[in-house]
């Protein structure tokens, strides 16, 4: 009986045994990494997020926090792992900017590995940092000051692309080290009426050539108007003759700020616009006419948006900060991918990512961006102070295909 | 050589007895039966002549030496009340025939010291009243004082002296009831109460008993007798018992060279039937005898008993190297004791016999500790053990330490069950992807606490465990304790006066 007993004991605590070992492995066996806000002065961290310089092995990942602004880097190693580069910077106490927009703009250069972060400098100054771990800074002086959009292009005459920063009724470009005073500026107007662009994107025509800029108007009669204008502007304009829109289009969706215009291909972007209103989005494919291309996605809560260039297939990269995931109840947010191509983007998203142990208002997918990872793009989602990376993944629209495989060194 | 002189002299009464039994009618014993009655009502009255006169009568018509005895104490009782030194001489006189008749008798000793007193009692009372007449000097004659049959006239009369301090001490001298046994055929065994008490007498017999018995009459080729007989210190008791012949059953007569050794027949456990010397009656047919004494090898024979013929047994017991073992103390009667694993006494106090060596004693006792003790028992001695039984320690601490070791068991089955669950959990949705746990999932680190918990809980609990156990086997509290006492026994063959045995000496 004893015997019995004893057995019966052992093969309860066989059946509750559990190595706390285990649990190690199974951490490095997770394909998504997590990096908590490291020790930046940011109580907010992550609130924008952007590729940052490409590695021999590993990856680089550009952090801007709020609420003490700062601007960090998180190096990843080629195995995955996650530490901070010591060139954090804390931006108020260096470049006296005490305070970042809601949802700061991070441009990723697409020719070089710089990424430009423009902020609101204040006494009629926008902050223009630009570089790859060593930041250079501009100062683009314009009265009011509001950073309303911006994008890469290549000016006229350049061979390297430039952030062009939309800023009220005007946009002001960063080609001048030390720029003219009063600096260079053009309106953009549609028929004498300033459009006031909420979103700016390139159409780049040739490598040699100077991109046109397409400009999402949210004012007046050009309120939720696509226009396409000529990369003169980015000179200036000669007074008191702003160049026409060479093209324009009604895509019926006034966008807020933060909405943005991807380049997919010579002839393609993809708009992202959103206003925290109403929480309406929406995603759609134009030519390079300004013509829509497909259908469009319109889900709500859409907040922030990358491409990514697998080198087979594009998605856009779609936070949604404030849905709430599957099985959770919690308004903790997502991240969609959609397919997207010359033919336009898919209704339906291949992949949807989410925290799979979800706190509330997490606000996971605040920012997001495709990070080059071991010379492979791969997603990078910012949740409020964590920052997670897929290096892996796959679709999860029921063929369970990879969008990329492992990506880590050593798996 | 002074015992079988005795045996001799006593066979020559016994034989005298039964011839002189058989030559007396009936009448004989009603004659004796009513004198003896006079007797006794004389003495009551104080008329203590007569009452002797009676008792000597009765003896004249069946002469069993009891009357002497109730003669002797009439005189005596006389001598007593009145000093008197004629009544006291008589008594003496009649105290000697009575231990003439009956020289084994049981209270001979006694008699005997009875007569000593009374003669010393003669001396002084005649000392003193000589030295009484000198003094006086009246010439009043020879007679004592107080005899009232001289000088009576002289008006200055002796008072009687006192009885002695000595005659004091005696008491009063009654006579005493008489039971005889007599039967036909006489020179039947009389078994008094139990056969296994061995023979008490021979008919016939006549003696005093206290109190109720049962009077046995065996002789061989006739019917046992048994009659219960209730002594009456007032009366004459005759019991006659008129055997029937049995001529179908066989006879045995069992001996040993050990007197008093068991004697069982075909059944060991019915107990003894009797002890050695025995003869009795017994079914024809194979019969089995045992013959055992402590100290001695078991004898046994198996014999084939014929109808109307006297089978002998004589038992040799050769002499077996054991000792005594007495198991005593305070509860022992609720303690079973066993000796080498094998139960030895139900219930104490225990006295048995042990070969002599080395033996495990156990004694058991309910909610008490157990004792055991190897002991050595050693020949002819008696190894008494004194147990003191502890009683058994309560065990609520090992209770207390049973439960904390299930209660940490069961949490760390519970809290690995959880630790599985969420290893499974994340393996599952590691592989599934959808959603994939990142590295910071807060299920690693709580899998991990539960894992670790569960771990310590499992040490802990195996821990209590091994105390649990350890205290349940450990011997808490004082032990049981024995005090051995070793003492020698001398087994030794004795002869004496009228008996023959083992003597034994006790010294420690």
């Amino acid at each position: 009986m004893r015997t019995t007993m004893l057995f019966l004991a052992a093969g309860a605590a066989a059946l509750g045994a559990c190595k706390w070992t285990e649990f190690d492995d199974l951490q490095n066996e997770t394909w998504v990494g997590s990096t908590e806000k490291p020790n930046v002065k940011s109580s907010d961290y992550g609130v924008a997020i952007q590729r940052g310089a490409t590695l021999p092995g590993g990856g680089t990942l550009v952090v801007i926090g709020a609420n003490q602004p700062t601007y960090s880097e998180l190096e990843y190693d080629a195995k995955g792992g996650s530490k901070l580069t010591a060139n954090t910077l804390e931006l108020n106490s260096q470049y006296s900017i005490g305070t970042l927009d809601a949802q700061p703009i991070v441009l990723a250069d697409p020719t070089t590995d710089d990424i430009a972060l423009i902020v609101n400098g204040g006494g009629a100054q926008i902050v223009v940092l630009t570089g790859a771990g060593q930041l250079n800074m501009h100062n683009l002086f314009v009265s009011p000051v509001s950073v309303d959009a911006a994008t890469y292009m290549k000016p006229p005459g350049s061979t390297v692309d430039e952030p062009l920063v939309a800023s009220g009724d005007i946009v002001v470009g960063t080609v001048y080290v030390t720029p003219p005073s009063p600096t260079p500026t053009c309106r953009l107007l549609d028929t004498g009426t300033a459009i006031q662009p909420h979103a700016l994107g390139v159409v780049r025509t040739g490598a040699a050539t100077t991109d046109d800029v397409i400009a999402w108007g949210s004012a007046g009669a050009a309120a939720g108007k696509l226009y396409r204008y000529p990369g003169s502007m980015f000179n200036g304009c000669t007074p008191p003759a702003p160049p026409a829109p060479t093209a324009s289009h009604d895509a019926g969706f006034v966008p807020g700020r933060g909405s943005q215009i991807l380049s997919i291909d010579a002839s393609h972007v993809l708009v992202q616009g959103h206003h925290d209103a109403d929480d309406a989005s929406l995603l759609q494919v134009y030519d390079a006419n300004l013509n829509p291309v497909g259908g469009s996605v319109s889900l709500p809560k859409l907040r922030a948006a990358a491409l990514l260039d697998t080198g087979t297939q594009k998605y856009v990269i779609a936070g949604y900060p404030g849905e709430i995931p599957p099985n959770s109840g919690i308004a903790a947010g997502v991240v969609r991918l959609f397919k997207v191509s010359a033919a336009g983007i898919e209704s339906q998203p291949a992949a949807l990512l989410n925290d799979a142990q979800p706190d509330n208002n997490e606000s996971f997918g605040r920012a997001v961006a495709a990070v080059p990872f071991n010379g492979k793009p791969i997603v990078a989602v910012a949740a409020n102070n964590e920052i997670f990376m897929y290096f892996r993944l796959d679709t999860t629209d029921g063929t369970a295909m990879p969008i990329y495989g492992e990506t880590r060194q050593g798996r | 050589m002074k015992s079988r002189v005795v045996f001799v002299v006593g066979m020559v009464i016994c034989a005298l007895a039964i011839r002189h039994a058989h030559a007396q009618p009936a009448d004989a014993l009603k004659k004796a039966q009513a004198a003896f009655d006079k007797a006794q009502l004389d003495y009551l009255q104080g008329k203590y002549d007569d009452a002797a006169q009676g008792f000597v009568d009765a003896f004249a018509a069946r002469p069993f030496p009891q009357f002497l005895y109730n003669a002797g104490a009439s005189y005596h009782m006389k001598g007593k009340k009145a000093s008197d030194p004629d009544a006291y001489q008589k008594a003496v006189d009649a105290y000697r025939s009575y231990l003439d008749k009956d020289p084994q008798a049981a209270d001979k000793a006694k008699v005997e010291k009875a007569i000593g007193v009374l003669e010393a009692e003669i001396k002084r009372i005649k000392d003193q009243a000589g030295a009484g007449t000198g003094s006086a000097g009246a010439g009043t004659g020879s007679a004592g004082a107080g005899t009232g049959s001289a000088g009576a006239g002289t008006g200055s009369a002796t008072p009687p002296v006192a009885p002695s301090q000595e005659v004091e001490q005696l008491g009063d001298a009654r006579p005493r009831g008489l039971i005889v046994v007599e039967s036909d055929p006489s020179n039947a065994t009389i078994y008094l109460d139990d056969k296994r008490k061995g023979p008490f007498a021979t008919t016939p017999w006549s003696g005093s008993l206290d109190g109720d018995h049962k009077i046995i009459i065996e002789k061989r080729g006739y019917t046992v007798v048994e009659r219960p007989v209730s002594a009456d210190p007032s009366k004459l008791f005759v019991l006659s018992a008129a055997m029937s012949q049995q001529s179908f059953l066989g006879w045995v007569e069992i001996t040993s060279n050990v007197p008093g050794a068991d004697i069982f027949i075909d059944d060991k456990s019915v107990g003894a039937v009797g002890r050695t010397p025995l003869s009795q009656n017994i079914k024809p047919g194979k019969h089995t005898f045992w013959i055992s004494a402590d100290g001695y090898d078991e004898y046994h024979q198996e014999v084939e008993v014929i109808p109307n013929e006297t089978h002998a047994i004589k038992a040799q017991l050769k002499g077996s190297p054991v000792g005594k073992l007495n198991i005593t103390g305070l509860g022992i009667e609720d303690a079973t004791i066993f000796a080498d694993g094998k139960l030895l006494c139900e219930r104490g106090p225990c006295l048995k016999s042990l070969q002599q060596g080395e033996h495990t004693i156990t004694v058991t006792r309910p909610d008490f500790k157990p004792y055991t003790k190897r002991i050595t028992i050693q020949a002819k001695t008696e190894t008494q053990v004194r147990i003191t039984l502890a009683p058994t320690p309560s065990r609520s601490d090992a209770i207390v330490a049973y439960v904390l070791a299930a209660g940490f068991g069961g949490g760390g089955i519970v809290l690995g069950l959880q630790a599985s669950k969420y290893r499974d959990d994340l393996k599952k949705e590691i592989a599934a992807g959808n959603p994939p746990p990142d590295s910071n999932d807060p299920r690693f680190t709580k899998g991990k606490i539960f894992a670790i918990a569960a771990d310590a809980a499992y040490a802990v609990a195996g821990i209590t465990a091994l105390t649990a156990v350890y205290y349940t086997f450990r011997d808490k509290g004082a032990p049981s304790t024995g005090l051995i006492d070793v003492r020698a026994l001398a087994l030794r063959p004795e002869l004496g006066p009228g008996y023959a045995g083992l003597a034994m000496e006790v010294s420690w």
